[in-house]
Parts: structure tokens; sequence; C-alpha cells
């Protein structure tokens, strides 16, 4: 059974999109997409915004195993290609509770194209304060966040993510309705 | 008039296809992440040549809605060729409001100037940008210039700097004067004239540099350390001028000199059209 995407796939991927580039341009800041499509069955309602806005047969998905109709609606709406491993794939898709791979194990583009990289888009629960200091590009002054269904040690992990500038990989942490963007040029301290 | 352009003609919202969005956005995306690192994108035909702006023009079309304002100059002005044609371009395809006025704008598509009004946070500037790398002149070679900024090694846009020196007393460069992005890549302003580098620190806007011809893009974000290249005993400056602008007076706007008779009279006038325009109005 196929999903529905968006009412109106230009003006909505449009929409979806400028939040996402204001949400790297300034990250760790919670925004809220301005328009949801129906949720995919086992992802939530963001989730399935950023893939309609930016998945198409140009890039390959990994995801740990998703719903067969989840699968069907995103190879008819977005022309999916999986990627066999993490390791292979422009885009990665966590789920709320699934393993995260070592970020040190994906594709981090080379030293003459740092862009050659994968973006996670990692399910989480909900923004709330108080885990992490981060500042660097798009941070006016340093900025507390923290965000509740992470990956354990997480933010270990990304501070080795971070170390490695500009190889990296870049993250967008989703709740049901809202983004933040964690591109791999945050300093994050912990605490 | 522009609503029923769009209809008839049948071209898709902003021009380009949505596949060509969505590769430039993913290519937006990561310039964003590193910051003054040049993303290479497939540069799509445009219904104008290169060097006109078209790397530019698909940046806007990659980001643009229907709730933007749009605004376009062309050397600070709005009411030149380059920019009455872009704006007509954009107007007719995506029927979005346009404006002269660099506060009403959301989105700023610019040919080479930085507006004098202070940018906000939330509005986007799309630089036209005819030569993305700022090492070209010193190494012919992608392959060369890529190694460079791979390993961070920009000594010889030193050693131009002090070439400068030695042979004129100063820097002489006077527009697309480099800048270091995020203290790591070496970046090309664009042509801008040195006197609108300041603008670039710690901007509260984000600024977004495409290349149609060079097929590449990258991008400044907010709040984001921009540094004008110099030595410790030659420090960067800007351009100043004796003259006052001739419209309004402004002594803190960058000048354009015009040329009156063919005796050599001549007239110093602002660059940003709006920026003198309201500088007039709030004199009157």
């Amino acid at each position: 059974m196929l999903q529905q995407a968006f009412d109106n796939m230009e003006q909505d991927c449009q929409q979806v999109f400028r939040t996402t580039l204001s949400a790297l341009a300034e990250p760790l800041l919670p925004l809220t997409l301005p328009c949801l499509p129906a949720a995919l069955p086992g992802l939530k309602p963001a989730t399935s915004a950023l893939l309609y806005t930016l998945i198409d047969q140009d890039v390959t998905l990994w995801a740990p195993a998703l719903p067969a109709a989840t699968l069907a609606s995103l190879r008819f709406h977005c022309a999916l290609r999986l990627a066999d491993t993490p390791e292979q794939a422009d885009f990665i898709l966590l789920p709320a509770g699934s393993s995260l791979p070592p970020l040190s194990s994906l594709r981090a583009g080379s030293p003459e194209y740092p862009d050659r990289s994968t973006t996670i888009l990692l399910e989480v629960e909900d923004f709330t304060p108080q885990q992490v200091e981060a500042s660097g590009p798009g941070f006016a002054s340093p900025r507390r966040f923290g965000a509740t269904g992470l990956p354990p040690a997480f933010w270990t992990q990304w501070q080795a993510n971070h170390a490695r500038f500009p190889l990296g990989v870049d993250v967008l942490l989703i709740s049901a309705t809202q983004l933040a963007g964690l591109p791999r040029s945050t300093v994050v301290q912990e605490g | 008039m522009t609503e029923t352009c769009h209809s008839q003609w049948q071209y898709n919202f902003a021009f380009l296809d949505e596949n060509t969005k969505r590769m430039l956005r993913r290519a937006l995306l990561k310039a964003v992440a590193i910051p003054g690192y040049q993303v290479p994108f497939g540069s799509r035909e445009m219904p104008l040549p290169y060097g006109w702006g078209t790397g530019g023009i698909q940046l806007t079309a990659s980001i643009i809605g229907q709730d933007d304002v749009l605004k376009v100059i062309d050397q600070g002005a709005d009411d030149t060729t380059n920019a009455v044609n872009i704006r007509r371009f954009f107007a007719r395809v995506t029927s979005v409001a346009t404006t002269s006025s660099t506060a009403a704008a959301s989105l700023i598509q610019s040919r080479h100037r930085i507006p004098e009004t202070p940018l906000r946070p939330g509005q986007i500037m799309v630089f036209q940008v005819p030569e993305p790398e700022a090492l070209r002149t010193l190494e012919a070679s992608e392959v060369e210039t890529r190694k460079l900024h791979a390993h961070q090694e920009y000594g010889l846009m030193h050693v131009k700097l002090y070439e400068d020196i030695a042979r004129f007393g100063h820097i002489a460069t006077s527009y697309d004067y480099p800048v270091m992005v995020n203290q790591r890549y070496l970046s090309s302003p664009s042509p801008i004239p040195k006197f609108d580098n300041p603008k670039l620190h710690m901007s509260p806007a984000l600024l977004l540099f495409g290349a149609g011809r060079e097929k590449r893009l990258y991008a400044i974000p907010p709040h984001t350390r921009v540094e004008s290249l110099a030595f410790e005993d030659h420090p960067f400056t800007v351009q100043r001028w004796e003259q006052a602008c001739a419209l309004c007076g402004s002594h803190d706007s960058y000048l354009d000199e015009i040329i009156t008779d063919d005796a050599g009279a001549r007239m110093f006038v602002c660059s940003d059209t709006d920026y003198c325009q309201q500088q007039q109005e709030s004199k009157a």
C-alpha cells in the first residue's frame, strides 16, 4: 500500500529544504518543519519529509530493515536506491532506537573532495537542553543542546568526527516534527 | 501578468526541474557543512550565457520559494541590465515578490557587491562568481589546487600579496581579495571590492556562492570567521574616499566615479542605489 507524499511536492520540498539549510547554517537550533507528509510506517513524519526532499535516483540510502510499505512508497516517490552496507551509502537513515554504525567507519570524503561524505538522518525522541555546549560556524555564541533517544556515546563519537574536519559525516537530528542540524564543523563539549 | 506567463509557459517553478534542484540542494548542504570549500555540481544550461550569473541563478532557483522577496543587484544597483533581467526572469518563472529594498528582501542575488544596509539574520545572499578558485591565477591545474586546499598550503597566495608590496609598496589587490573562511579554506569572496570584505566576517546572514561555468558552489554560514589575508606590518585596509556621495552626502558607502562630460568633470556617487535613495529620503 503506497503512502501519499506531500500534497504539493515542488513547494513542500522547497519549504523543507529551506528549513534544512537553516538547520545546518545554525546548528543545534531545533527548527519546526513547515509542512509534513503522512508518516511512512516505522518513521517519524519529519523523517518522511526529509526523505522526499533529499533522496532520488542519484544517491544511495542505507537503513536497517524498514517495513515493506515504506520501501515501496520511497521507491515510488523517490526512486529509492538502497546501499548494501552503511559504509557505501550517501545517506544513512537511523529510525528511533536503531544502533549507530561507528561514525569513523562511514564515508567521510577525501582530502581533495570532503563533500563526498555521508549524511545521517538520525531520529531522536525529543530535543531537551543541557547535554552539551556547542560552538563553531553558525553560532553567534555557544549554544546548549541535548536530545533524548540519542545512541549511547554519540557525543564521544561526534568529537572524533569533528576532529577529522574537513573530513567527516554530517548529521540531521530529527524528532517527530522538528529538525536540528549537526554539520561536521560543530565543536561539542560534553557537560 | 506574471501569473499568466508562468502558467502559459509551463515552466517548472523557478525554471529548473526538481531533480536538478535536489542535486543543487544536496550540494548546498555539504557546502554549508564545510565553510569555504568548493563543492562541484552539475551546472545546467540556462537561458543566458555563462558570465551573466548562471551560477547565482541556479542557486537562487534551487532555494527560492513562494514566500520569498527577491532583490537582485548588479554592482550595487537595482536598475542595471543584469539585475533587471535576472529579477524579471524570477518574477516570470516563480511569481515571487521582488523589491529593491535590502531590508525588505529575504533573498538577495548579487553581482559583486554586498549592500551597505547591514544584513539581518534569516536573509540569504547569493553571489554570482566568475572564478571560484582563489588560487587559479597562480596554479592553472584543478588537480593541483585541490591538493593545495587539502594540505591547507596557501603560501602561493601570501607570495602574491608580498610581491604586490615589493612592487607597489602596498597590497594592490582591490577586489576579489582572498579570505580565509573558518580558519581553514582560502576562498574567493567573488569580485566584490575589498571594501565589502569586512561584511563577510560574522555576517548574520547565510552567504552562498555559485559559479555556473566553473560548476562550483560554496558557502559561508552565518556567524563564521572570515579573515582577509594580510601581513602583520601590512594590515588589511579598505578603500576610503575624500569625497562624499554627490547625491546623498554619505561618507560611509562605496563610491563609484562617474565622468560627467568630456572636459574631465566627474562626480562620486554611492554604488548601492537603494542605500543612496534611503539616505536622500531621510534628509529630505
